[in-house]
């Protein structure tokens, strides 16, 4: 196949491959950011929620985004600040609001660890996606012969984030970021599933992390 | 001689399914993984010299369902996650060979006894959530340095992670990972204030202390 078509091809799988989505971006900040040195930035995601836990797939996503977005930031990922710091950012222990950071570093340990961390601004993650709507009908049958799917199945996908930037050293919030991102999937089937999937997670990753290194990046 | 043709386009499919096939019974017989390394808990010590003991119902608890359809070992584990926190929480650590002894040879202030009193899950079906959910339920006994039990301080520790498509078990080792890293947060927050204020001198017989 010639690179031409074989770009053609690809260009329409993907297309054929990925439901529609929108996604939209609201950015609410109280003052600019002021990093100097090799400050460092955390990414965290909020676990106090009973109901909603952010996906470890889309921190993940996120900390990629923003490296590659904000490459001259010193970002620290949530797994290595939380075992820098454990326990005091665990689920139980982790500050619920800015204000309660200062709390924290009243404790003289906790205090150098953060200062040799050179950590100046917390990013707290919240929300998640989900599947709703949830309608259609496929009958899938397996037989020694072969086997085969007929139906179509259908759903909303719906992503919600909110990044909230905390100052650690004022112990002040600094701003707010949200994303939200919509689409419908489509699965049919005449033998084989075709899954045409709204990847709104994704897009409200790559929205989110493009804000929030702008922010960062000065 | 018969030659068995294998119709070509079904061939991806017929491979998918195996696979998936395969997935779910290695979702059904997998090892439950907990995190075998644990940091060190961040905390000023405490100025005491604490002897440790681990019954070996603690030590070497193997969790069991009653249908013996999981079992997964938890007690070596949650040994390594006491031997950081008390490491940390005291300027010195000593393992004693039974709590309620004389223990003043070796040089102790107190004694303390970690117990699993209950470990429980729910699985995502259960809770009807996406979420496997662990609490475990824990004693610590306090003794003193002459083996007379002065006190203990009972608290639940809990964890969750995400279900997983293929690896329930998988969910199910993290969610008590993060179960085990909310015990260090209970006795680092709460448990260390317990033992600043000298509580385990309570008066006998053995009281229920309070956090600060």
């Amino acid at each position: 196949m010639n690179p031409g078509l074989r770009l053609g091809v690809t260009a329409a799988l993907t297309v054929a491959l990925s439901g529609c989505v929108t996604a939209r971006v609201e950015e609410f900040m109280q003052t600019d950011l002021d990093m100097s040195g090799d400050e460092a930035v955390v990414i965290l995601t909020n676990r106090q929620d009973a109901v909603i836990e952010t996906e470890d797939s889309f921190s993940e996503c996120l900390f990629g985004q923003l490296r590659s977005r904000a490459g001259d930031v010193n970002i620290i990922s949530e797994n290595r600040f939380k075992d820098e710091m454990f326990p005091w950012f665990e689920p139980r222990l982790a500050p619920t609001r800015a204000e309660l950071v200062n709390v924290l570093l009243e404790e003289p340990v906790i205090a150098k660890r953060v200062e040799d961390l050179n950590v100046r601004y917390l990013v707290w993650i919240h929300g998640e996606s989900e599947a709703r709507n949830k309608q259609g009908v496929m009958t899938c049958t397996l037989s020694p012969a072969g086997g085969g799917c007929l139906g179509v199945l259908s759903w909303d996908n719906n992503s919600n984030y909110e990044a909230s930037i905390w100052d650690i050293q004022a112990g002040e919030p600094m701003g707010i970021i949200s994303t939200e991102a919509t689409g419908t999937s489509v699965v049919p089937a005449l033998g084989v599933p075709l899954p045409l999937i709204a990847r709104t997670k994704n897009a409200s990753c790559k929205s989110l992390g493009q804000q929030l290194g702008d922010i960062l990046a000065g | 001689m018969r030659i068995n043709r294998q119709r070509p386009e079904w061939q991806p499919l017929r491979v998918l399914c195996a696979l998936l096939a395969a997935a779910t019974v290695v979702g059904c017989a997998g090892t439950v993984v907990i995190e075998e390394e644990f940091p060190e808990p961040v905390v000023q010590p405490l100025p005491f010299s604490a002897g440790i003991y681990y019954s070996p119902q603690f030590s070497q608890y193997v969790y069991t369902e009653e249908e013996g359809k999981l079992t997964f070992e938890l007690g070596t584990k949650q040994q390594a996650v006491y031997d950081k926190i008390f490491g940390a929480l005291f300027e010195q650590t000593i393992p004693v060979p039974s709590p309620d002894q004389d223990n003043s040879s070796y040089g102790v202030d107190l004694v303390l006894e970690p117990v699993l009193e209950e470990y429980a899950f729910l699985s995502p079906a259960e809770t009807a959530t996406n979420f496997y959910a662990v609490s475990m339920k824990y004693q610590i006994r306090l003794y003193s340095d002459q083996g007379t039990i002065v006190g203990y301080w009972p608290f639940v520790a809990y964890g969750k992670d995400r279900k997983r498509f293929v690896n329930g078990n998988q969910s199910l080792g993290e969610a008590t990972t993060v179960a085990l890293r909310d015990a260090a947060a209970a006795m680092v927050s709460q448990f260390k204030g317990v033992v600043e204020k000298q509580q385990w001198r309570a008066p006998l017989p053995p009281t229920e202390v309070t956090s600060p």
